[in-house]
């Protein structure tokens, strides 16, 4: 059964399109939503988990309409973006009151999750004292309390230092693996290409795309892909590229006393572009210093992706 | 625990935050200084001037005011401060939600003004024990009445402490002590009516006599009344109302 239906799902606030007539189907696992600031991510986890009412469109969430349906977050658990939390009160209160509110949850299971998010000695101590981690952790917990089907996450990284990335990470990784579906937004492509495979992408309130990343990296295969070459001979590389039929374009920079020279190609086989490479340096002897792709990872189908939307 | 029993309990902590209750306290505490400067000034103060402290300036002053504190606190700060999505995206319904905190704001009005007007006894030094259960039975009625209207006013305007004192100040306090028929229009009427049932003094910021006073009966339900039509009201808007993360920062 799929985790999430959406059918030709609008959400508008007066003039304002927040999310555009997106239809999506997402089965049972980890899923990363991301897209830019603004994209509509923190709108279409509103919808998904009751906060917001779509405009026009068909919803589904565990096969259920989201919208004032108490029940249905028995078996969701969700974790917002915001920050906020009772100040004056413990985070054991605020886990003790999240088990409190569902029927399956209890205060032994709050107290159990305050200790696997790693704040068994500050449970006790108010929030207003907690740092961001602290923070994202309760919250974790106290959508955990009951050990909800699906956990919805409202950029879950937000504000945390590299040790704090990493543990929500490893908490991520293992609640995936007691088999519980997630779905996850953050704008930085890092956090999601290091959990999940799996991502749709949002831009300006609409889906451009959604599946594994390596099937969206095809998509960019068909479009020229940049290669940057630092070396001692530009110019000398630069028309040996220039010879071949995938390669679309070539630029050079010339050596300074400061830099070596700069070679950017942009070619349409990215795959038959690196082979030749290789031999064509070990064939000239090139002192290559360097050699980068910006397309090589997320971020390069992302920028592509949110460009082309935007335009 | 019940989460309706929880979500009470939530409320009734969350009056009594920050730097509210330091005011409130205060609040509180002034009928029993009062009743204490009285009996410094006069030696002869007994039941006329425990009725006046009690119901001209606790039951007619002081428990609207704390109502208005505490009620429009109540959803709004949990809407301001965005904490209102941790119990909006829990199994609870949004009329549960409402409900809960209406209850336990006014809970919270009653047992602080209940125990501050108690101490107008021995601050007084005159005891009367039907005099303390009228004063438990009427503070509760004016917190109930008092609380659920201003956790509406709270939820619905922008400067709710503002327009709650101007609707004390210009509406409850000189309509409810007319002769005009809006009288039975304010709460101050319906409250006024069981003090003056019991053959006391009642009051508010203008104290007169009532005219045509209401049955006791009938008063304590028009005000549990004016509570549930709040409540309901207010659910009807709350189920509709979206929680956006804009408000919560």
């Amino acid at each position: 059964m799929s985790v999430l239906e959406l059918e030709d799902v609008s959400k508008w606030y007066g003039d304002v399109v927040a999310l555009n007539d997106v239809s999506l189907d997402l089965e049972a696992g980890l899923t990363g939503l991301v897209g830019p600031n603004g994209a509509g991510k923190t709108t279409l986890l509103g919808l998904l988990t009751g906060q917001l009412e779509p405009s026009t469109g068909r919803l589904r969430v565990l096969g259920e309409d989201p919208w004032g349906n108490a029940q249905l977050r028995e078996r969701i658990g969700f974790v917002p973006e915001t920050l906020s939390l009772w100040e004056e009160r413990t985070g054991r209160d605020h886990a003790h009151l999240a088990a409190d509110l569902t029927e399956t949850g209890t205060r032994s299971a709050a107290d159990d999750w305050l200790a696997r998010v790693g704040l068994a000695e500050a449970a006790d101590r108010p929030a207003g004292g907690y740092s961001r981690g602290m923070r994202q952790r309760l919250k974790l917990a106290m959508a955990l309390v009951h050990e909800p089907e699906l956990l919805v996450l409202d950029e879950p990284f937000g504000g945390l230092d590299p040790v704090g990335r990493r543990e929500m990470m490893e908490l991520l990784t293992d609640i995936d693996e007691a088999g519980r579906s997630i779905l996850f937004s953050s704008h930085v492509l890092h956090e999601i290409e290091t959990l999940t495979r799996e991502i749709v992408v949002l831009v300006g309130g609409r889906i451009v795309a959604q599946g594994d990343i390596h099937r969206i990296r095809d998509i960019m295969d068909e479009h020229p892909h940049k290669i940057t070459i630092r070396l001692g001979q530009p110019r000398e590389l630069a028309t040996s590229l220039i010879a071949h039929d995938d390669v679309v374009r070539v630029r050079v920079s010339e050596p300074t006393d400061d830099d070596p020279g700069e070679v950017l190609a942009e070619t349409r086989a990215p795959d038959v572009f690196y082979d030749r490479l290789r031999d064509t340096i070990l064939e000239e002897g090139y002192d290559i210093q360097e050699l980068l792709s910006p397309d090589d990872n997320l971020q390069a189908v992302f920028n592509y992706l949110t460009k082309g939307a935007s335009e | 625990m019940n989460a309706n029993l929880a979500l009470t309990r939530h409320a009734l902590r969350e009056a009594f935050t920050g730097r509210r209750r330091i005011g409130l306290a205060l609040l509180a505490l002034a009928p029993a200084l009062l009743g204490l400067g009285l009996r410094r000034w006069s030696e002869a103060a007994a039941e006329a001037e425990t009725t006046f402290v009690l119901f001209v300036v606790g039951v007619g002053l002081v428990v609207p005011l704390m109502a208005l504190f505490i009620g429009v606190a109540t959803l709004r700060e949990e809407l301001m401060q965005g904490t209102i999505v941790h119990l909006a995206t829990r199994p609870v319904s949004r009329g549960q939600l409402l409900a809960t905190r209406m209850t336990g704001a006014a809970l919270a009005t009653w047992l602080l003004a209940g125990i501050g007007l108690t101490l107008v006894f021995p601050a007084i030094g005159h005891l009367d024990a039907e005099l303390v259960g009228l004063t438990w039975l009427v503070t509760g009625m004016a917190s109930l009445a008092y609380t659920s209207l201003f956790a509406l006013l709270g939820a619905f305007v922008e400067r709710p402490i503002l327009l709650g004192l101007g609707y004390l100040v210009g509406w409850e306090s000189i309509v409810a002590g007319s002769g005009l028929v809006f009288r039975k229009a304010t709460v101050a009427y319906w409250v006024r009516s069981i003090v003056d049932q019991q053959g006391f003094v009642s009051g508010g910021l203008f104290a007169g006599e009532i005219v045509d006073p209401a049955t006791t009966t009938t008063a304590v339900v028009v005000l549990v009344a004016i509570a549930v039509v709040a409540g309901l009201l207010g659910t009807l808007w709350f189920r509709r109302r979206e929680i956006t993360g804009s408000e919560g920062g």
